[in-house]
């Protein structure tokens, strides 16, 4: 249940202030007006993002420290941070839906998003696994790596739109659950 | 530091373990292409795959900037060593390069496949076209090419490097050795790395005598 500092805070949707707002934006609103919320997406941002360095062979820790970017990986370190400022409104979004679950809301519609951020994740990093790909799984391991490499771009692309789909959801259930809540109040 | 390690041959045998090392005068004797002086103190051994995107970021940004600063001062010597597993064209492209290497003109042609690279296995570098890139480079006999290449001449000495490669624990492309050039006091380092980084481990090995 909200406690009542959290009703206090959170805006109300039937408000005349948030009628005719989209729900992408509202939804955006009510769960960013909290400070840890916040931090959780920059968190999971900030997380995916290293992990993407890494695997893109931006970020090394040997012998040195050091980030670099070349030229032919700049539109890669461009979509892959978008992926990460996605993945972490969506994963943000979605610890404020599951700690707000108890009022309301489909189980299903929950996973949806989280599941979704998930699947875009994995596609994003297996472009850069196809290494380890093909040394385990041979011939085929060496038709997934290639495929994974030759379509790293489409496939973050693919995740963008995919997180965007998240969005979307999660922003549709979680006005769904205020214009509940504001109905029970 | 010499590196210990089990020697596969080419029909997969594991042969008994051995404490080899990598020197330079070796890798040159037994027909690995290499820049530079072959007096230069250290070695940096870069194994690759012609098909490998991660190569091609080394062989743009990073190798130009070692060549400059290292082998150009007589200080390192870069060999080349073949890991063909990008794809299943990769294999058909060391050795076409291997057989550029039987008339001087490796570097050409590793030049010349980096600044040409197509996505993995999209027919850029099948037999035909591997030929048609031979007979771009000014002074390469092609029928001395095609011969070496036709009969896959180097098939063993590829599979040779692609052994040494796994035998080092060398999976991804790009890998490398750095060591001093009588094989001894190796580093590992893995994957498309920055200049920035060669030049901490090489100064290092230059600085330690």
């Amino acid at each position: 249940m909200l406690s009542m500092s959290e009703r206090k805070k959170t805006p109300n949707p039937s408000s005349s202030s948030s009628k005719g707002q989209s729900p992408l934006i509202l939804s955006f609103e009510i769960v960013f007006s909290k400070f840890v919320y916040i931090i959780f997406a920059a968190v999971a941002a900030v997380a995916f993002s290293l992990i993407s360095s890494i695997f893109d062979q931006l970020l090394f820790f040997y012998p040195i420290i050091i980030f670099y970017l070349p030229d032919d990986a700049v539109l890669g370190f461009i979509l892959a941070n978008i992926i990460a400022i996605l993945l972490g409104i969506v994963v943000s979004m979605n610890i404020y839906v599951f700690r707000h679950s108890k009022i309301k809301i489909r189980s299903t519609s929950l996973l949806s998003g989280s599941s979704l951020s998930v699947l875009s994740s994995i596609c994003v990093s297996c472009s850069s696994l196809g290494f380890f790909l093909a040394s385990t799984l041979g011939t085929v391991g060496v038709t997934a790596s290639v495929f994974v490499s030759n379509y790293q771009t489409p496939l973050r692309l693919l995740s963008i739109a995919l997180l965007m789909w998240a969005y979307y959801s999660i922003s549709n259930k979680l006005t769904e659950l205020h214009e509940n809540l504001s109905e029970q109040l | 530091m010499y590196i210990s390690y089990y020697y596969i041959d080419t029909h997969g045998q594991k042969s008994n373990e051995q404490n080899k090392t990598l020197p330079l005068h070796d890798l040159i004797k037994n027909g690995s292409p290499f820049l530079g002086n072959v007096s230069a103190p250290i070695t940096i051994i870069d194994f690759s795959d012609f098909q490998c995107y991660l190569c091609n970021r080394f062989v743009k940004n990073a190798e130009p900037l070692i060549n400059q600063t290292y082998i150009q001062t007589g200080k390192v010597a870069l060999v080349f060593g073949h890991l063909p597993n990008r794809g299943l064209d990769s294999m058909d492209a060391a050795l076409a390069a291997q057989c550029t290497n039987d008339q001087g003109k490796f570097w050409q042609f590793h030049n010349l496949l980096y600044s040409n690279q197509k996505p993995i296995d999209s027919g850029w570098v099948s037999k035909e076209n591997l030929k048609n890139f031979a007979s771009q480079i000014s002074g390469l006999d092609i029928k001395q090419f095609n011969t070496c290449f036709d009969n896959e001449k180097y098939k063993s000495f590829v599979q040779k490097d692609i052994d040494l490669a796994l035998c080092f624990g060398f999976r991804e492309t790009p890998s490398f050795i750095v060591e001093n050039s009588n094989g001894s006091n190796p580093e590992m380092l893995a994957g498309a790395l920055p200049f920035e980084s060669f030049k901490a481990v090489i100064d290092k090995k230059i600085s330690a005598g």
